[in-house]
């Protein structure tokens, strides 16, 4: 990998998790849309299965749920 | 010295460094504050069969990669022949984790294009996994030792170069 002191300007990727919590989500990786949402993750894996752009992200954690420090 | 000493050997081969966008975690993270983290597209496979893609969080912190064990029935694998198993501590607790080798694969950041590069490795299958946030924890073992992997502060990306190992695909 070459060396550089340049920042590389990238915008990150926002997704609103809004009134998904206690959920399995899978992302439109293109654009951060939730676009499968279901609280049995086997659900979002098999229904996320040959579809393109999507990718399942995880379960949306409650408010009150501890922040996970990894 | 001839004009092709110029030129390094390894030039064709060269593949073009992969960078990913950080991306907003699912948690709202410490007092409000938003959590981008370095998620990447990867998947797993195991013969004819594989994951959905999944995000995958770069941690340059964990051993090994995790991962959790619902992954294992889309992989038709049977975790009671494992290869090896132990403790990790992992998202504040302690989680057991049966090791098992298969391929991983991390696919491009361009979401429109199909290219990926594959290995394999021994990797954890965790029982009861951390239950938010992601399936799959990319450690030392199992994506560090396959990748030149920078992950920026300002700049908010990973940034992946393939000159190590065989990672192809």
């Amino acid at each position: 990998m070459e060396a550089s002191m340049e920042p590389i300007h990238t915008e990150p990727i926002r997704t609103d998790f809004t009134g998904y919590e206690g959920q399995y989500v899978a992302l439109d990786w293109r654009t951060g849309e939730i676009v499968l949402a279901d609280a049995d993750p086997h659900v979002v894996l098999r229904e996320a299965k040959d579809r393109d752009h999507v990718v399942v992200q995880g379960r949306v954690p409650y408010p009150d749920e501890p922040t996970r420090i990894y | 010295m001839s004009p092709s000493s110029t030129t390094p050997v390894s030039a064709e081969h060269e593949r073009p460094t992969w960078l990913y966008p950080y991306r907003q975690d699912a948690q709202l993270g410490w007092r409000g504050e938003m959590v981008l983290r370095p998620l990447l597209p990867v998947s797993l496979v195991n013969g004819d069969r594989g994951t959905s893609r999944l995000a995958g969080l770069v941690a340059s912190g964990a051993d090994l990669t995790l991962v959790s064990d619902v992954l294992a029935e889309q992989l038709g694998i049977g975790l009671e022949d494992y290869e090896g198993e132990g403790d990790h501590l992992a998202a504040g607790g302690v989680v057991r984790a049966r090791y098992k080798t298969i391929d991983l694969r991390l696919h491009s950041p361009d979401a429109e294009q199909d290219e990926y590069r594959e290995w394999r490795s021994k990797i954890g299958f965790v029982e009861n996994c951390w239950y938010s946030n992601g399936l799959v924890v990319l450690g030392n073992v199992g994506f560090f030792d396959q990748f030149e992997v920078a992950i920026g502060g300002p700049s908010q990306a990973v940034a992946i170069a393939h000159d190590r190992g065989d990672a192809a695909g």
